[in-house]
């Protein structure tokens, strides 16, 4: 409570300092789409930078009277310098234009955010055109694995676009798309993800020193912004990809008023499969395949320059089926009547309303409601009748099998700009959580054998209430200190028990001269819901559950120290450690099983401590022709709990002591843009028996054993990959046409997928390791409506 | 389409593996020392395992040498002369020519004596079977709670392993044993199912004394139904006798090695199961030194 009074001092204070300066705010849009700018630099010309545009695009500073020109820039768009006579508050919107391939001849911005500047440690963005020119597996572009390539960020196995950002496991990871969090953001086991980056405006990835905003994850936050929708014209563009295509349509409904965006994307290898399959099995009522789809949408109304309604959706899922369709046939006077259904299926399904409303120059609001569910659903069924002069005899079998996580959420936050000594948010948050870990349905009707059952089997469900309150003000103090200093309190309801934790924040920045700057901050983060898995790859065997009144919430404390640099005003250049411990991350138990039916998910499995510590080099080029990032990670992590392991830590599964990455996007000229990725990484820890003995129980019975001394001591082979691509661009009349072609692991490098045991012609065991991609060429084209 | 372009190579070596000096001994009041001393290989081994006769075993008592154990041609093992007694703690090392010497230790737990028991049959069902020259009533039930007590040893650490097991008789089967799963909800208490065992139904219940030191422990157990399952054996015209609880007080280091034994055992053809890291008190090489106490005590049935 004293420190909430001491940040209302602070704002009255503040105020009233700011009553001798006059406020200039507005937002920052792109000149041809008025679509927001987050991240833009507004800053005094030969000055210091005085705001950043916030998720909304929206700006606040504060001026003395008289003459100023004031510097709009952004990366990869024409710098804007405005002259202004200021003797009264101001609203001042402000259109940049883009410019797509920078001449080092023309005046564009000319220079990066200067990222000593800013007092955040641990924050990455990357340009969605920069992401859209990068090779891809499948040519299918991918956000999560462009953010793999990042310092800190580890991929899981290959092809799959899991993200293990310093040590922790993926459901540590707060992924919000609009402000909503979703739950599952792999198609195909993880091969693929769900956005579809037509359709973003903006991703930045967050690893530590967290603002005391965001909550509820203890490794990341990875914010992704749709885009608004044109407000001046109709605009579209499709991907004709070899697996999926996509295509995006956006427009005013009413010109600059209300907009909208809608964006699918589905994969055909099940129209291309089940043709074949009914050839090679002859059976043409058999129906087999996968898909997977993604639909967004959004409605950008915004009646006034104060106030913006944004209505957002996703949906998508993914379905694997095997199917018999319904047939009749006739034999021995007997009609046959048969159908089967065996499917899988997956998806998300967001929704949310969010209002951005600006309440005087120095304070603008945000209010969000919002709904999300992750579900997954195994069906079968098997219907059968025969038909004669005699009666009919039929009997069905149905086994339908459900796990669900939904959530519905509102929040409200709020800017504050008292002056460019600080800028404060608070807000408050309530999530209604119900988990389904898992039942199943079965239901069974066969009167000949006088069998009928309709039943439900499985764990109940699991209701929660989440809420957090947070306070944070990034200050300036004096020349060179900047100092983001937060709260952030939650509860959590469950099961009759509360529990809730104060998070402190704080990122610190002192600058040592104009381009260099020390950094350091310290996050704590408490985590009140956890992905149950036995698989790296995004399984239905994954169940998402909550906290309980036996499994305590999870817990993090992370510190961070380095330095950051702008080199050259083109380059970002960041050196980071980090030294993160966890406490109550959940593991199954030894001999625990996903389908031991006898015990709750709670009793299968174990909390116990995770910790890592690392060290990151980044330097980043986001302008001019050639674009991109070299990264270098040198990191430990690793676990420990009461009784896997014998209570001896032990490496995590995805432990890695090197990682590099190189990415490189080259405008070779208007027409050509050559792009390449190569990834190096310690090969994954993975558990494998090692040794063979003779083992006796306690009633002197020997058996033998095939069992291993430590748990993940083995190593699989390191990880190395390079991805090229190449792209022509035609200029067309209705606007662009862009041809793609590359080679996704270009010198074919034979990497572990996994390691099993088997037997070999004599039989004899034997390890064999599988390796999933050799070199894949890949194709797609682009199409871009203006 | 993702997996077809997959392709499977032959590794080698699964890391560096040195053979180390396997060892396996419980001891039981009153009983002399039995070894089986053996070696251990790599996964990829193909060999047999075969026990070892060369091996030198060297047996302390409370910190004094007792005696040196060698491979007994004519009972084909190693047997000490010395007998194991409550309460003492005895030592081994062992040699054998190209392995790494390797020792363990153990205290032999004094039994638990169970103290009292009952049983409360809410449903009872009732069979009348007409068997050679009259007619005999055979009984089941439908809920059953059972209760037993027994004192744990203060400042010992130690271990418990027990099974319940229902007791038939009947002209389908003719007598028989079986261990149902019971319910319970008591701390520390583990169950186990060891698919290997010879016993019928292999259902296996842990308690580590961690959390009961010096106190008189009740164990409750309820179970609902005792209809035929493809677990048990038992017919419908076979009528529970009785119920026979068998309490074994292990030696810590016992506890721990059965417990793992068993739950590697209980992951037979699981592919979704976690791995079972067998437990060692052998230092330096594997197997376990330890010993055991029993107690019984049969419950009729109503």
């Amino acid at each position: 409570m004293r420190i909430l009074l001491a940040f209302a001092a602070l704002f009255i204070f503040t105020a009233a300092q700011a009553q001798k300066t006059f406020q200039i705010y507005g937002t920052v849009t792109d000149s041809a789409s008025a679509e927001k700018r987050v991240g833009s630099i507004i800053s005094e010309k030969n000055g210091a930078a005085l705001a950043v545009t916030n998720t909304s695009g929206s700006y606040s500073i504060s001026v003395p009277e008289g003459k100023h020109i004031l510097v709009f820039t952004h990366a990869g768009y024409e710098k804007k310098e405005i002259e202004l006579m200021v003797n009264s508050n101001l609203l001042l919107n402000v259109e940049l234009l883009y410019a797509p391939v920078m001449g080092e001849a023309k005046v564009v911005a000319e220079k990066v955010e200067n990222i000593a500047n800013s007092s955040q440690m641990g924050s990455i963005s990357v340009p969605i055109q920069t992401i859209k020119k990068m090779p891809a597996i499948f040519g299918e572009t991918d956000v999560l694995k462009v953010l793999q390539l990042l310092p800190g960020v580890k991929p899981g196995m290959e092809g799959t676009s899991g993200l293990y950002v310093r040590g922790g496991s993926p459901d540590q990871n707060l992924i919000l798309l609009d402000g909503t969090p979703l739950y599952n953001v792999s198609h195909l086991y993880g091969f693929f993800s769900v956005f579809n980056t037509d359709a973003l405006n903006q991703v930045e990835l967050i690893k530590g020193g967290f603002p005391a905003r965001y909550g509820g994850r203890l490794s990341s936050v990875l914010e992704l912004t749709m885009k608004d929708g044109n407000m001046r014209k109709f605009r579209g563009s499709a991907n004709l990809g070899l697996v999926s295509s996509n295509g995006t349509l956006e427009g005013p409904i009413w010109k600059n008023k209300i907009s909208f965006i809608v964006s699918a994307r589905r994969t055909y290898l099940d129209a291309l499969y089940t043709p074949l399959m009914r050839a090679a099995t002859l059976n043409p009522y058999a129906k087999q395949g996968y898909y997977f789809y993604d639909l967004n949408g959004k409605l950008n109304i915004k009646p006034n320059a104060n106030h913006q309604i944004l209505i957002s959706s996703y949906m998508g899922d993914d379905k694997f089926y095997n199917n018999v369709k319904p047939y009749k046939f006739l034999y021995d006077g007997v009609v046959y009547e048969n159908e089967e259904k065996d499917e899988l299926n997956w998806g998300n399904r967001l929704a949310s309303v969010r209002w951005n409303h600006r309440i005087s120059p120095r304070l603008f609001g945000s209010a969000i409601a919002n709904y999300t569910r992750y579900r997954y659903r195994v069906y079968q069924m098997s219907r059968h009748s025969e038909q004669s002069d005699t009666g009919v005899l039929s009997n069905q079998y149905a086994q339908d099998f459900r796990s669900q996580v939904r959530d519905w959420g509102a929040r409200y936050e709020l800017d504050y700009t008292p002056n460019n000594k600080h800028s404060a948010k608070a807000g408050m948050s309530l999530i209604a959580h119900k988990f389904s870990p898992g039942a199943t349905v079965y239901n069974l009707n066969d009167p000949q054998a006088g069998q009928k059952l309709d039943s439900t089997i499985g764990s109940a469900a699991i209701q929660a209430i989440e809420n957090y309150v947070f306070i944070e003000d990034d200050m300036v103090l004096g020349h060179r200190w900047k100092v983001n200093a937060g709260l952030h309190y939650s509860q959590f309801w469950v099961d009759k028990k509360l529990y809730h934790a104060l998070q402190p924040r704080i990122s610190m920045r002192y600058l040592l001269n104009r381009d260099w700057a020390i950094k350091a901050s310290y996050a704590r983060m408490q985590q009140y819901i956890h992905l149950l898995t036995n698989s790296t790859v995004g399984l239905p065997t994954d169940l998402w559950v909550p906290s309980t009144r036996d499994l305590k919430p999870e817990f993090s404390n992370q510190v961070s120290l380095g330095v950051a640099k702008t080199l050259l005003k083109k380059y970002i250049f960041t050196v980071e450690g980090y030294y993160k411990t966890m406490q109550n991350v959940l593991d199954y138990k030894n001999g625990a099983t996903f389908y031991n039916t006898y015990e709750t998910w709670y009793k299968k499995v174990e909390a116990g401590l995770g910790r890592s510590y690392g060290l990151e080099f980044f330097l980043q080029r986001k302008i001019g022709k050639l674009t991109g990032w070299v990264a270098y990670t040198l990191s430990k992590t690793d676990r420990k709990f009461t009784t896997i392991n014998f209570g001896e830590r032990f490496p995590f599964k995805y432990d890695s002591r090197h990682n590099i990455a190189a990415v490189m996007v080259y405008d070779i000229n208007e027409k050509h843009t050559l792009s390449a990725t190569w990834i190096y990484a310690t090969g994954n820890a993975f558990t494998l028996s090692s040794v063979r003995f003779n083992a006796m129980d306690a009633d002197g019975n020997i058996a033998q054993v095939e069992t291993y001394d430590k748990r993940n001591q083995f190593r699989g082979a390191d990880y190395h990959r390079l991805d090229i691509s190449l792209i022509r661009h035609y200029p067309k009349k209705f606007g662009e046409l862009n041809l793609v072609a590359g080679l996704y692991n270009a010198y074919s490098r034979r990497n572990p997928f996994y390691y099993q045991f088997g037997t070999d012609n004599y039989n004899n065991k034997v390890l064999y390791r599988t390796a999933l991609f050799p070199i894949l060429p890949f194709f797609s084209c682009n199409i871009v409506f203006k | 389409m993702v997996f077809s372009c997959q392709k499977v190579e032959k590794i080698e070596k699964v890391g560096t593996i040195t053979p180390k000096l396997v060892v396996n001994s419980v001891a039981e009041d009153g009983d002399v020392f039995e070894f089986v001393v053996s070696k251990s290989l790599s996964s990829l081994d193909n060999a047999p395992i075969k026990n070892l006769k060369n091996a030198k075993i060297k047996l302390y008592r409370e910190g004094l040498f007792v005696e040196d154990i060698l491979w007994d041609n004519i009972d084909q093992t190693y047997y000490s002369k010395a007998k194991a007694e409550y309460g003492k703690a005895y030592k081994i090392e062992v040699s054998a020519p190209g392995f790494k010497d390797v020792s363990a230790a153990c205290t032999v737990p004094r039994p638990a004596p169970i103290l009292a028991k009952t049983l409360k049959v809410k449903g009872k069902n009732t069979v009348v079977y007409n068997w050679g020259s009259g007619s005999r009533i055979y009984g089941s039930y439908t809920n059953a709670e059972l209760t037993f007590n027994f004192q744990d040893e203060g400042g010992v650490k130690n271990g418990y392993l027990f099974t319940v097991e229902e007791v038939w008789d009947g002209p389908s089967s003719g007598s028989g044993r079986y261990t149902p799963r019971w319910n319970y909800n008591m701390p520390g208490l583990e169950y186990v199912y060891d698919y290997q065992s010879s016993m019928s139904g292999g259902g296996f219940y842990f308690l580590d004394d961690a959390l009961y030191d010096g106190k008189n422990v009740q164990v409750k157990l309820s179970r609902e139904s005792d209809e035929y399952s493809s677990y048990n054996y038992r017919y419908d015209d076979d009528s529970v006798v009785a119920f026979q609880i068998n309490l074994y007080t292990l030696s810590t280091d016992l506890f721990h090695h059965d417990y793992s034994v068993r739950l590697y055992n209980s992951t037979q053809d699981d592919f979704f199961q976690e791995p079972v890291q067998i437990y060692s008190n052998i230092l330096n090489g594997y197997g376990v030194f330890g010993a055991r106490s029993f107690s019984t005590a049969d419950i009729p049935f109503p």
